[in-house]
């Protein structure tokens, strides 16, 4: 089973938190599609699953570009590649961009996915992080999904915003159980290099939430969540039963996937490589099928410490059979004792030869990590 | 005899001794041009960087004048403060010397202090201004200077420059007609003053010497007086570019000698050599021990280079008699070495051509001066180092070590210089104004107050232009405390010093807001403390992470997560661990340079 991503970098405006690579020259989009396809057809042999289980459209903001463009690649991939008879085919939008017209648009196309950018349900915060659409219109979206018959519906959510509290982000949660969606990725609020809030914070003319009101607001989502019937699947991800994302999955569970478009990263099980970062260098080295990615073959312990930082991410966790088998029994010994230290701390638990951290595990995870994996 | 001439030059760091001295090897034809290195004299690469002289070296020219052929001995002198009695020996060594003063910048504390010196021993000094071809030469300024100083005529100051060879002619003249040919009885007793040793791997140490009385034949049986060794005279001869072996040396001359000596230690410079058969009975005056004054530990950064380290700091001191070290262990450090160094720019060396030569990545911790520590019993204890202070019962007295610092300041920043001087706990002894805008200072000082970032300081608050000597005067009673630092409540014995008690709270409170920035957060809270026995003076807090996850993997950039990781892991590794505290490196090192 393999996956495909697909990066649409457009979007109509910067999102305040956002370091994801989008342009908004809409002069390039056209060119843009084209290239996605060509490098579909270049690549096709790098993906050594041939059997395809997801298709992802990501962003930027899918939802900016006509959906003819979506429509042409979805169906040169069809056609080259094998897709599943299950196949789980996602595409991110953006609440202000939700039509009933695009959405039927889209599930023509094949989408049987969507992923709404939904962020919060607090207009002020909204504001304050610079999304296009309010309270309201989220709301709306999600029900317009539904009507015209999207059984698969996820929303992204941001916690830790400057300016919220336990209540606000209570409140929050309460609007997302009265939609009844299926699957919620929520994200701490980070600060990157580059984005309009990294400028902020640097200036002094904001402040981030404490440490302690995020933990709290974790333990918060993790609690409404599983109480109400989710599964917390993955640090950031939770799902009702069946509905768990095949693609964000595939970046967890050692799955291969080939990422199309500028800056899309791929994976098959060799390799790790990225493609260049930047939209015209990007369609000038797909028409010259020259120079537009960057690849690291991987070693063993690049691959185990892949292994270990994406399986802990995961309710599934660790599975030492596994290690065993990839990595040989002198590596997995040396984890085995870091990881009963880590139970001893309450991180871990070990449930039947995987290892899985806890919550306390997960809210403490990079350090975790750091210890864990092997350097030279 | 009445051929030769030995002479040293005085004068301060950059003020071009060196380029002048390559264009008298040059004149001289002792170097062809074709070999002539940029400075010459100066042979480490850390002096020809920094552009100062570590140790002195002495080479022979020949000089024709009128048919007649002299010998040249140029005494070459080390040219910071602290072997100030390397300097003193190298002098002794000469009937003249060559002042020579940057033509820009005028006269500094430091070649006043060796003036005085070559004065003490009647050199015959011969005044040069040097870089007279810098377009803000200022001649007249620097000659009012000179003139004040030692008294000469006007108009026996030569203007040179080393770079166009400006005045070299006018030198060498000067050289032969001025300075006296050295006196001494070619039939006496032997006495000749060692002046510097250099190690060589193939041959062993190789002394510098000046005989003052008597002669030296190649295969003599000789004796050091203070080392009270003796030795064959396996080879002497005198130094040009390379050593040329002589079968004898008479009274006057300047020269080496190689007798099979394995060791620094044993070559003692200011020491005496004389013969075993008909010694003479009288060294050569003003032979002192050179006993270091400043000590810390060095420690290597990676625990394995423990065994290199040691190889390294032995073969430094082969070379360097001054260095001296014993194994030391710290609890945070692990084994390392306490060091002793003549003075704080010693140590810098030291640290450095550790660095450079030997590639040994080191850890230095907070020096501290000599302290005499006199017990109720009356023994007198020397203490290098705090952990060597005996119980605060048994002391009846702490004595620290002063130096007498002269100062040459422009006269806009003596008030500033003075400021400096008394927040260091300094006392004025004098202030003579130079020129109208030139004052010398002289404080004394404690040497622990000039140990921490007293150069930095005057420096910067002089603009660059306080130049700055020392030598050392006294010990006098002292104040002192051991101030110990705690992270979780657990002594870190690299961070303790003692300390001055006026300075003990401030400099224990910024201690704690340095290292509350150098020690990053960990899995809990730990406490920064300073401490004077059981007395907590200050104290911080780094905060526990409660919270470190990175939420989002970027859209299967997992790539970025590993390298990101590993990244963190491996400066993890560098850490010192104490007790159950990662503290980086450099917050060792960081707190010998506070504010």
């Amino acid at each position: 089973m393999s996956a495909i991503y697909i990066h649409v970098p457009f979007c109509k405006s910067k999102c305040s938190y956002c370091s994801f690579y989008s342009v908004d020259k809409s002069e390039n989009i056209e060119p843009w599609a084209k290239a996605v396809i060509s490098e579909a057809d270049i690549r096709k042999t790098y993906l050594t699953d041939k059997n395809v289980h997801s298709v992802y459209f990501g962003g930027g903001t899918p939802s900016y570009i006509p959906v003819v463009l979506i429509e042409e690649i979805m169906s040169f991939l069809g056609k080259k590649y094998s897709f599943n008879p299950g196949i789980e085919c996602t595409i991110e939008a953006n609440p202000d961009d939700i039509s009933i017209e695009w959405l039927k648009k889209v599930k023509q196309a094949g989408f049987n996915r969507l992923s709404v950018g939904i962020q919060s349900f607090i207009d002020n915060e909204l504001l304050l992080m610079n999304r296009r659409h309010n309270a309201n219109q989220a709301i709306d979206s999600v029900k317009k999904a539904r009507s015209v018959g999207f059984e698969n519906v996820s929303i992204d959510l941001i916690y830790g915003i400057p300016g919220s509290s336990i209540k606000s982000w209570n409140e929050n949660l309460n609007k997302v159980l009265s939609l009844q969606v299926d699957h919620i990725s929520a994200y701490c609020l980070s600060v990157d290099e580059g984005t309009s809030f990294y400028t902020k914070l640097k200036d002094g003319s904001m402040e981030l939430v404490d440490d302690e009101l995020q933990i709290e607001q974790y333990r918060l989502l993790n609690q409404v969540l599983t109480d109400n019937g989710f599964c917390h699947y993955e640090i950031s991800n939770f799902a009702k039963p069946g509905h768990k994302s095949l693609h964000n999955s595939s970046y967890w569970n050692q799955t291969q996937y080939l990422g199309l478009g500028p800056s899309a990263h791929s994976f098959n099980g060799f390799t790790r490589d990225w493609n260049c970062s930047n939209i015209s260098k990007y369609i000038e080295g797909i028409q010259n099928n020259s120079n537009f990615s960057q690849r690291e073959e991987l070693s063993i312990s690049d691959k185990l410490n892949d292994y270990i930082l994406t399986s802990l991410r995961t309710k599934n966790g660790f599975d030492l059979q596994y290690s065993e088998t990839n990595f040989g029994s002198q590596y997995t010994k040396r984890l085995i004792s870091k990881f009963d230290a880590c139970i001893q701390k309450g991180w871990m638990k070990d449930c039947y030869g995987f290892y899985v951290m806890t919550l306390d595990g997960w809210l403490l995870s990079d350090a975790i990590l750091q210890d864990l994996i092997f350097i030279d | 005899m009445e051929n030769i001439r030995n002479f040293c030059i005085i004068a301060h760091i950059d003020h071009g001794k060196s380029t002048l001295a390559d264009r008298l090897l040059q004149k001289t034809k002792t170097v062809s041009d074709r070999d002539l290195q940029e400075q010459v004299l100066d042979n480490m690469d850390l002096e020809r960087e920094r552009g100062i002289t570590i140790k002195s070296h002495a080479i022979q020219m020949d000089h024709e004048v009128d048919n007649v052929v002299y010998k040249l001995n140029l005494i070459d002198t080390p040219g910071h403060v602290d072997f100030s009695y390397e300097v003193s020996r190298s002098i002794a060594a000469c009937e003249g010397a060559m002042l020579i003063v940057d033509a820009t910048q005028g006269i500094q504390a430091q070649t006043i202090s060796n003036l005085y010196l070559a004065l003490e021993h009647d050199l015959e000094i011969i005044p040069i201004i040097n870089k007279m071809d810098l377009p803000n030469a200022m001649p007249d300024d620097v000659k009012d200077q000179i003139e004040d100083l030692i008294g000469c005529d006007r108009s026996d100051i030569i203007e040179a420059s080393g770079k166009t060879g400006m005045g070299v002619d006018e030198i060498l003249k000067a050289i032969v007609e001025k300075i006296p040919a050295p006196s001494g009885d070619p039939n006496a007793p032997l006495q000749a003053l060692i002046f510097d040793s250099i190690f060589n791997s193939y041959r062993g140490i190789i002394a510098y010497f000046r005989v003052l009385n008597g002669t030296i034949k190649k295969g003599d049986f000789v004796k050091f007086i203070a080392t009270e060794k003796e030795y064959n005279a396996d080879e002497i001869g005198v130094l040009k570019l390379t050593m040329h072996p002589k079968d004898k040396l008479a009274a006057g001359d300047v020269g080496y000698i190689i007798s099979g000596i394995k060791t620094s230690k044993e070559v003692k410079v200011g020491d005496t050599i004389t013969h075993v058969e008909n010694p003479s009975k009288i060294a050569i005056e003003g032979f002192e021990e050179v006993k270091p004054m400043v000590f810390a530990g060095i420690y290597p950064v990676d625990a394995d280079d423990y065994e290199d380290l040691r190889a390294s700091i032995e073969k430094l001191q082969l070379n360097d008699a001054s260095l001296t070290f014993i194994p030391e262990s710290s609890a945070a450090l692990g084994f390392g070495f306490r060091c002793g160094f003549l003075g704080l720019l010693h140590m810098e060396i030291i640290q450095e051509r550790l660095d450079r030569e030997f590639e040994m990545n080191v850890i230095t911790t907070v020096p501290n001066v000599s302290y005499k520590v006199i017990t109720k019993k009356g023994e007198i204890i020397e203490v290098h180092n705090h952990s060597g202070l005996p119980d605060a019962n048994y002391i009846e007295v702490i004595e620290e070590p002063y130096i007498k610092a002269q100062i040459i300041s422009k006269s806009d920043y003596v008030g500033a210089v003075m400021n400096l001087c008394i927040d260091k706990r300094g006392t004025l002894i004098n202030q003579v104004y130079l020129t109208s805008d030139r004052v010398e200072v002289t404080f004394e000082l404690p040497l622990a107050e000039i140990v921490f970032d007293f150069y930095d300081k005057l420096k910067s608050i002089s603009k660059g232009y306080a130049s700055f000597d020392y030598y050392y005067s006294d010990y006098k009673p002292a104040k002192l405390v051991k101030l110990d630092i705690l992270l979780n409540g657990e002594s870190v014995d690299a961070l303790s010093t003692l300390i001055h008690f006026d300075n003990a709270y401030s400099f224990g409170r910024r201690m704690c807001e340095k290292l509350k920035e150098l020690i990053p957060r960990q899995q809990f809270d730990v406490a920064i403390q300073a401490a004077i026995g059981s007395k907590i003076i200050a104290r911080e807090t780094v905060k526990a992470v409660r919270k470190d996850v990175t939420a989002k993997c970027y859209g299967g950039d997992i790539t970025r997560k590993r390298k990101l990781l590993e990244k963190q892991k491996k400066g993890k590794k560098r850490m010192r661990q104490v007790g159950n505290v990662e503290v980086p490196q450099q917050a060792f090192l960081a707190v010998l340079k506070l504010d």
